[in-house]
Formats: structure tokens, sequence, C-alpha cells
């Protein structure tokens, strides 16, 4: 069952990577604003 | 000194939809390419499979993720390309530094030579899940990539990929930038739906318990170690000279840390689920899959992936089609970056960009020939500057940001920002950078010492097979730095 660790971490870096394109929509937006300001 | 020049594929494919999210997709999108598929699966299945992952994982953290935040900052402090970027952020060895940004280029040639090559296998495949080859009720994968990989047929296929790359980059195509951005996110939710699709095959888990059970003997192997290092490098494009000249196009407000770690977690998900896409489905398939694995050589990715598809059924055939269109793309436009790379040298030394196109293009076509034709040339370049010569540029950024300039200072320079950073650097990132000026030499010559003198004379680096290319080497690299110096001296009046 070792496997399950790597297994794991596998969707550990898929869920991250979409946590880093939520990311950069949000930085953007913060930018626009303070472009605005 | 500064090199921004206006006519840069790489900014083109930019400056017209400028955002955070499309920084951060057209980055990842010149990582993801042939080397998630082809060359992971290939690497991880041969050294170690679970120890080769547990290694890629401790190379993410100690060398990827800090020196790509290394590499973005000189762009983006330097302001310039692989030449002027390192020797404007360097404070002292200046001229070194801007030969350590050329070595980077001059690696990324030296893989051109064989990525077209790869990049005409994806497109050949592409064509044939298109025309729905793989579905025919005689259709044996084995031998379909027997009659085409390393033949004339390769060749040409591969020949026309440089001269598509060449046409892109000499008259730079809008377009293929934006397209690519679409691309990614389409290619990254097939590569997971394909994970998943395997993993419910009867047979799958001893696949899964192969390539995520790492296993100590393969531990004390250095070849697992240099191997994943190179894989995790090369597959991200660390020590290629691209991330330097992304750093160049930031904004004020473009977070390196953000990129750079997105750069890491993109391809590393990408690369890993098609590893559970390839890996554990010829465990499910194969009554011999080790033997099966070595028989397949550099060609595991193409042997295999027709043989999912047809396990699909009656879906396979659509989704073969936009897999391998999604596939091409993403490999095509980390051709062309590769390509835009390579010619910026010449760039900066004072050539036209079509002119630079075309002779970096049929340079690195005609060295590229015998990885055309045969597996072990491929294997020989691909070990030379693939694992050697990238790992040396890794030792080149640790040098430039670490102590050819003050650490301290480049930290400084990237968290000035108007928005938080994603991640605050502190000291850590200084040491991790630090790190790596030893830390890849220290496992190439355990690497050497380990393979000739442990194993027997050949049996690891074949140290006596890949002496000419190591010559190449270091006699290039010297002539090199004697060029670099003369154009430094001539663009800056000798100061």
């Amino acid at each position: 069952m070792a496997w399950v660790v790597f297994f794991i971490l596998a969707w550990l870096f898929v869920i991250a990577s979409f946590y880093t394109w939520y990311r950069a929509v949000e930085n953007e937006k913060k930018i626009r604003q303070m472009e605005r300001r | 000194m500064s090199s921004r020049s206006p006519s840069s594929l790489i900014a083109r494919t930019l400056e017209k939809t400028w955002s955070s999210f499309a920084l951060l997709m057209t980055a990842v999108g010149w990582s993801v390419g042939a080397g998630n598929y082809w060359r992971f699966s290939w690497r991880a299945a041969n050294y170690g499979g679970g120890s080769f992952l547990l290694t890629y994982l401790i190379w993410l953290v100690i060398t990827a993720f800090p020196l790509a935040i290394a590499e973005y900052a000189i762009g983006k402090l330097g302001q310039g390309g692989p030449l002027h970027g390192p020797y404007n952020l360097a404070e002292r060895y200046k001229k070194l530094a801007a030969f350590g940004g050329m070595w980077m280029a001059w690696a990324d040639f030296m893989i051109m030579c064989y990525y077209w090559v790869v990049t005409g296998w994806i497109f050949y495949y592409m064509l044939h899940a298109i025309a729905g080859t793989f579905f025919a009720p005689d259709f044996d994968a084995s031998a379909f990539w027997k009659s085409f990989g390393f033949t004339p047929t390769s060749l040409g296929v591969g020949a026309l990929m440089m001269f598509l790359s060449m046409l892109v980059t000499a008259f730079g195509i809008r377009g293929i930038g934006q397209v690519a951005r679409f691309m990614f996110p389409l290619l990254f939710i097939f590569t997971v739906g394909l994970a998943i699709f395997t993993l419910t095959l009867p047979g799958a888990e001893k696949g899964l318990e192969f390539y995520m059970v790492p296993r100590l003997e393969a531990l004390w192997d250095p070849a697992t170690w240099m191997q994943s290092l190179s894989q995790v490098i090369w597959s991200i494009g660390i020590a290629w000279g691209f991330l330097i000249c992304a750093g160049a196009w930031m904004r004020r407000n473009d977070d390196p840390t953000l990129t750079a770690f997105g750069n890491v977690v993109n391809d590393t998900a990408v690369g890993w689920m098609a590893g559970t896409a390839i890996i554990p489905l010829i465990f499910a398939i194969s009554a011999t899959p080790y033997e099966d694995i070595k028989a397949a050589g550099t060609g595991l990715a193409f042997v295999v992936l027709p043989q999912l598809f047809r396990k699909m059924g009656a879906a396979g055939h659509v989704y073969a089609a936009l897999f391998f269109i999604a596939f091409w793309f993403a490999a095509f436009t980390s051709l062309i970056t590769i390509h835009e790379v390579a010619l910026r040298p010449l760039k900066d030394f004072g050539m036209k960009t079509s002119h630079a196109a075309v002779i970096t293009g049929l340079l690195a076509f005609v060295c590229g020939i015998p990885t055309a034709l045969s597996s072990d040339w491929l294997d020989y370049y691909d070990t030379v500057w693939g694992v050697v010569g990238l790992s040396l540029g890794l030792v080149f950024i640790a040098l430039i940001t670490s102590y050819f300039t003050d650490p301290a200072r480049v930290r400084q320079g990237l968290m000035e920002m108007d928005i938080k950073p994603f991640i605050r650097l502190g000291k850590w990132w200084d040491y991790l950078v630090k790190v790596n000026i030893v830390v890849p030499i220290l496992f190439f010559a355990w690497w050497i010492v380990y393979g000739e003198w442990i194993q027997g004379w050949g049996a690891g680096l074949h140290t006596y097979y890949t002496f000419p290319g190591m010559l190449i080497l270091v006699i290039g690299g010297a002539i090199m730095y004697y060029l670099v110096s003369k154009v430094i001296e001539a663009q800056t009046g000798g100061r």
C-alpha cells in the first residue's frame, strides 16, 4: 500500500495546478483594480 | 545594456492579451510537451519506477522550484535574454555570467537537434489517430512503432516539423501562442482522464505498485538520481534559457514565485498523470511487462498509448484524435520556443531574426539526423545534453543569482510588487539556490565513480561512449566563452 502516498501526491499536484490557475486570475483582478485607482 | 527586442516571438505571444493567467498558461505551455509523455514514461520505467518518483520529488523541492524563481529573476531583474540578462544582473564575473546564460542557450540548441524528431513522431501519430489506424482489428502497436520509429519516414516527418518551426520563428506567425494557451488546459484534462481510465483496468494495480513504490536498491544507484534530476529540469524547462526570456517580459506585478510554482506543479501533474496512464497499462495488458518496457526503450509511450485508446472502445477514436492534436500542439509550441531561445544569441550578436531562424533550424536539422535514424544516437544526445548539459546550466543559474551577485538583493528585487507575493522568499531561498552550485556536480561525480569504478568500466554514464560528446561540450564551451567575451567587449566598450 506504499503506492497510496504517491498516488495521493499525484492528485495533490493536479489540485495545486488548478489552484495556480485560480491564483493567477485573482492576481490579475487585483492588478487591474490597482491600475484603475 | 538591454536586449528587449520587440520582434521576439515570446513577446509577441504575450503582448496582445497579457495577463497573469495568460503568462502562467504560456509558461506552463512551454514546459509541457514531449518531455511529459515520451521522456517521462521512458525514464521513469527504466530508472527505478517508484524510486524515480521519490528522487523526482526531492529534486522538485531542492532544485526545480528555487532555480525556476532564480531563472525568472535573471530575466526580470537583468532585463535581457540569456546573454544580457545574466550580464546585467551579475555584480562580478559578468562575462562568466553571460557565458552561463549562453551555455543554457547552447544546451537548448543541442536539445532542439532531437526535439524536432520527437515532435515528428507525435505529428505522425496524430495523423494516424485522426485516420483511425489504431483501431483496425489487426493493428499491432509494437510493429507499427518499429515500422516508423528511426526510419527515413520518421526523418522526413521530423524535417517537416523543423521546416514549420523555421517558418514560424523566421516570419513570426502570430496566433500559435494563443491557440496553445487553450490547448494546454485541454491536454491537462485529457491526461487526467487517461490516467483514471488506466486505473479502472484489471491488472493495473501491479503496474501502479512498480510505478509508485520506491525500492531501496534503486536509491543507491546514482543513475536514478541523475536521471530524475535531468527529467525534472528537462520537463519543466529549467536551464534552457526560456525562463530568462519570460522573466524579461514580466511586468512589475507579475509574480515570479507564482509562475515558478505553476511551472513546477502543472508540469509535474501532467508528467505523473501521463506515467499513471502509461506504465500501469503495460502491466494490465502484458504478461511480460518488464521485458516489454526494455524492448520498447525510448518509444515506450508510442507503443503503449495506441493500445490504451483501443481499450476505450468506440469512444477511443475521438479521444485519441483530440488527445494527439493537443499533444502535438504542446510539443510544437515547445519546439518553437526552444528554437526561439536557440536563435536569440545570434540576434544578440546582431543577426536578423529570419536569418538566425533559418541558420539555427538548418544546423539543428543536420546535427539531429543521426537521432532520427538511431535510438542509440538519440539516447547519446539526450545523455550528453539532456543530462550533463542541463545539469551544468543549473550550476550557472545558482552561481549567477547567489555568488556573482548578492542573493538578498535578488530576493528583494523579486519581492518589489504592489500585490502580495504567492510565496514570500526568505533566506531559505538563498540557501537552496546556493546548494545547487555543488549538488549537481557531486551527483555527477558519484554517477561516474559508481558507474565506471564500482559497476565496471562503461556501466554507468558510458564514459568512453559519451567522451566525444563531453569533449565537444568542453571545447565548444571554451570557444563560446571567447565569443561571448568579444561580443560583450564590443557592446560595452570593454567596461
